[in-house]
């Protein structure tokens, strides 16, 4: 299944626009209630997603214990982690109380695709499905 | 009493994980070990998911801490978003 998106103006650093790449993804729970959620596209991101505290309330996630994760400063910290489900798909979810961010893991054999500019298309387009 | 709380399943997880680093470090160099806090049963596999997925299948209910063997953490984030209060407000929220 291909994941679309668009990039979005984030805000101004002076003159500079800061943009990010969006796209949207319904998560599941255990149970198979979705929820769509809008995310950002991040690379530098090892795991599938991460999702802020009231998405995960919302899914009702049962949580299955922690992990670290190393900051680029190379600080170090822990999050809580969940089990969630995308097309049917187990994935780990990360609780982290920032913008949902998508993943590394999450395009992993897939071809990732940004204009990069206010407006512009982002595609994650599984391997197997390319022509 | 079982862990429940991040700061317990860390401490928990981290003594467990001791324990069997120096076996881990000879025989699953670069491998993910999850391990159930409360139980101390663990699975190997080569990502978090797959040995995840195998020990609550055993273990239903785990409470779990995961090391990537030989490694300082068993996932990367490039920006500081673990200390980002305020975030809906610049960006708009979640959803």
């Amino acid at each position: 299944m291909i994941i679309e998106g668009t990039v979005e103006l984030a805000g101004m650093l002076g003159t500079v626009p800061i943009l990010k790449p969006r796209v949207s993804v319904s998560v599941a729970n255990i149970n198979g209630v979705h929820l769509n959620v809008m995310f950002t596209v991040d690379t530098g991101f090892t795991g599938y997603l991460t999702l802020p505290p009231d998405v995960i309330r919302e899914l009702d996630m049962e949580r299955l214990g922690s992990r670290t994760f190393r900051l680029a400063n190379d600080a170090e910290g822990e999050t809580d982690l969940y089990l969630a489900f995308f097309e049917s798909a187990p994935i780990i979810a990360h609780q982290i109380d920032a913008e949902p961010l998508l993943g590394a893991a999450m395009m992993n054999e897939c071809r990732l695709t940004v204009d990069f500019w206010e407006g512009g298309r982002v595609t994650i387009e599984p391997r197997a499905e390319l022509l | 009493m079982t862990a429940q709380n991040k700061t317990e399943v860390a401490r928990l997880g981290r003594e467990i994980y001791e324990s069997m680093r120096a076996d881990m470090e000879a025989n699953e160099w670069g491998r993910m070990v999850v391990i159930d806090v409360n139980s101390g049963d663990y699975e190997v596999a080569d990502d978090d998911l797959t040995a995840l997925l195998r020990l609550i299948d055993r273990r239903p209910g785990a409470m779990t801490w995961g090391e990537r063997v030989g490694y300082r953490a068993p996932y990367y984030l490039n920006r500081n978003y673990l200390h980002d209060p305020g975030w809906q407000n610049k960006q708009g929220g979640a959803k």
